[in-house]
């Protein structure tokens, strides 16, 4: 139980530590801390419109987020989440805009379709590691590079609305039928059901975990492969199967982003911000749990949507929230660091 | 004619950012660090040499600047990795992130721009060859050199493939590597000096653009070998050169196609299909005495 509750404490105290630094920061460029963090939270929360936009910067998090850890489980470090979350965006905004009535329901269809993109393109880099022992890291970022060059074909060419000679390089919007309804619509933030689906995710994630043979032997793999083959675990399936199932949830948070109405249902250019790479922060933040994977998600967000209200409000520039992140970050990968001093500490008394 | 030697020219200076990254990464790495940071660290030494040459009018001091803003970043990834046992790939994802934020942060702090600094001076050119690109293939050439004929090189290669081997004759494993990932963020500084005060004369936002990944690309696919990743570079960098010129020869293909080359050929390296490439042993593995 001690250790469960120290556990807890690191990204407790990360994120106090960074807040802290952010503090010194602020108060460096000779502005008062507390009123820059007021605005800070009073941009992120106060309001039915904080919150919705809060909650909308979440949604793709979560899911990058979800996809990060369930890699992290089966032992493997997904730095692919950003090219998932553009082959399931593309997915998404290409059927979702060029297919017309597909007869049963559209969003469904759309959504499966837009989650084996993103299965099929991670499941490239679980069937190297599986079948060849290609480090998942390399080939991920690899992925992600091929992903960002295939995204800017696809918007100026055969995705592109009014064809190759269009205006600008992006979709046409989603049909009607395959859009995501809105949740708040008086707010105009665009929060929309992909929030709710979101949340299902990361129950699902955990249900998987904790309740089923897979998710035990995804467990069983990611602590111990030689153990587990030995066991009589397919590895190998496994290995591949997590990647792939990875790459289905980044690619949902891709599919949200054009489904949900955040660029008027078109994938534009730059619509998949840094989705995937946040996710390994929310991953890391919500210690490979799915309900911290939620809690972080909604903690960077308010961070993003709470910076751009700073900077509006003070002198700090906005990019101080990345920042902060980014030392977030450091501090969880120097873990080892809390305990270090701890143990010194108790050496010392 | 003269179109070729355009192109040769083109290919040289467009490789050697990469190269010399791929350089530093080779140094991390070979001493048993993962180094994904080298974005970050080429983005810092960009943004420190444009300031510096900027503060200072000297674009000299600039290339020294931008070489000691990607060493200090580099220290940070070395003590997490070596000293707090950290895990490699979430610092330099961390770096990664800390100076896409931080260089645009500094950008408002000091010029109140988001977008680019003023304009600074340049860095001198011999025959119309920036002296970093002149230096780059200097120190290239050099860490052939180095990393073969040196003791701390072949010592460095022993700390990468057996930690506990070298521990065991005497070798400061730590010291070592603390060196190697110095070294790999001081040689993507210049990379990233040469991006503002040799290519262009000013910073401007996210300039590394991938060019930190393509050095981890080019590191992979030169398997970790000072001579491979010259080739690999060279090849990338007339991916890049020759892209106009593949254009209109193939105007079937569309440009984004050509920007993949290099990240499918290095997959297709670490696949086997192109020759297999292998990590240094001991990579990314952090090295505790106590519980070998």
């Amino acid at each position: 139980m001690k250790t469960k509750i120290q556990n807890a404490m690191v990204p407790v105290l990360a994120v106090a530590i960074a807040l802290l630094i952010g503090a010194g920061i602020i108060a460096y460029l000779g502005e008062n801390p507390l009123n820059a963090y007021y605005y800070l939270f009073k941009g992120a929360f106060m309001g039915e419109r904080a919150i919705a936009r809060t909650l909308l910067e979440a949604t793709p998090m979560i899911f990058t987020g979800l996809s990060v850890l369930f890699a992290f489980k089966a032992g493997m470090f997904n730095i692919g989440g950003q090219g998932q979350v553009i082959m399931g965006g593309l997915a998404a905004a290409a059927v979702g805009a060029f297919v017309q009535n597909i007869g049963i329901n559209n969003l469904f269809v759309v959504l499966i379709l837009s989650g084996l993109a993103g299965f099929a393109w991670a499941a490239i880099a679980g069937y190297l590691k599986a079948k060849l022992g290609v480090h998942e890291v390399i080939s991920t970022i690899m992925l992600n590079y091929i992903a960002m060059s295939f995204e800017q074909y696809a918007l100026n060419y055969p995705l592109k609305q009014g064809g190759i000679m269009g205006p600008s390089p992006q979709t046409p919007p989603v049909m009607m039928a395959s859009r995501l309804p809105q949740l708040i619509p008086s707010t105009k933030e665009a929060l929309n059901v992909g929030f709710i689906l979101a949340i299902i995710a990361a129950i699902v994630v955990w249900y998987i975990f904790e309740k089923t043979i897979l998710g035990y032997e995804i467990k069983a793999v990611g602590h111990n492969p030689t153990a587990s083959e030995n066991a009589g675990i397919n590895v190998a399936r496994i290995t591949a199967l997590s990647l792939g199932i990875a790459g289905v949830l980044a690619a949902l948070g891709g599919a949200e982003r054009i489904l949900g109405g955040v660029g008027q249902y078109t994938y534009r250019q730059g619509i998949m911000a840094s989705y995937g790479f946040d996710g390994i922060a929310v991953a890391l933040l919500g210690k490979n749990s799915p309900v911290g994977a939620v809690l972080a998600a909604i903690l960077f967000a308010c961070l993003r949507v709470g910076g751009r209200a700073m900077q509006f409000n003070t002198t700090i520039p906005s990019q101080i929230v990345i920042i902060l992140q980014s030392i977030i970050i450091l501090l969880i990968a120097a873990e080892n660091m809390f305990k270090f001093f701890l143990e010194r500490k108790k050496v010392s008394e | 004619m003269p179109i070729i030697i355009s192109i040769i020219m083109a290919t040289i200076r467009q490789a050697a950012p990469i190269l010399i990254t791929a350089i530093g990464g080779m140094f991390s790495e070979i001493s048993g660090v993962v180094n994904i940071g080298l974005e970050g660290m080429m983005l810092m030494g960009a943004f420190s040499a444009a300031v510096t040459s900027y503060y200072t009018g000297s674009p000299i001091l600039g290339i020294l600047g931008g070489m000691m803003a990607g060493g200090l970043t580099a220290s940070i990834h070395a003590v997490l990795s070596i000293k707090y046992k950290g895990n490699q790939t979430v610092s330099g994802v961390a770096i990664n992130l800390f100076a896409s934020g931080f260089t645009v942060f500094m950008l408002r702090v000091l010029f109140n721009q988001s977008g680019n600094t003023p304009t600074v001076p340049k860095a001198p050119a011999i025959f119309g060859v920036s002296i970093i690109v002149v230096l780059i293939y200097i120190i290239a050439i050099w860490s052939q050199f180095f990393l073969y004929k040196t003791t701390t090189g072949l010592r460095m290669r022993a700390v990468g493939e057996h930690p506990l081997a070298a521990d065991t004759v005497g070798i400061d494993v730590a010291k070592i590597r603390y060196f190697g990932v110095i070294m790999s963020g001081v040689f993507a500084g210049l990379g990233g000096a040469y991006l503002s005060i040799g290519a262009l004369s000013q910073f401007t936002k996210e300039m590394s653009a991938g060019r930190g990944f393509i050095a981890l690309a080019a590191l992979v696919f030169g398997k970790w070998t000072p001579k491979g990743v010259l080739a690999a570079s060279l090849l990338f960098g007339f991916a890049d050169a020759g892209q106009t010129l593949i254009q209109q020869y193939v105007d079937f293909i569309p440009p984004q196609f050509i920007q993949m080359i290099p990240y499918i050929l290095t997959l297709l390296a670490l696949a086997g299909v192109v020759g297999k490439a292998v990590a240094p042993s001991a990579s990314g593995k952090p090295y505790d005495k106590n519980s070998n």
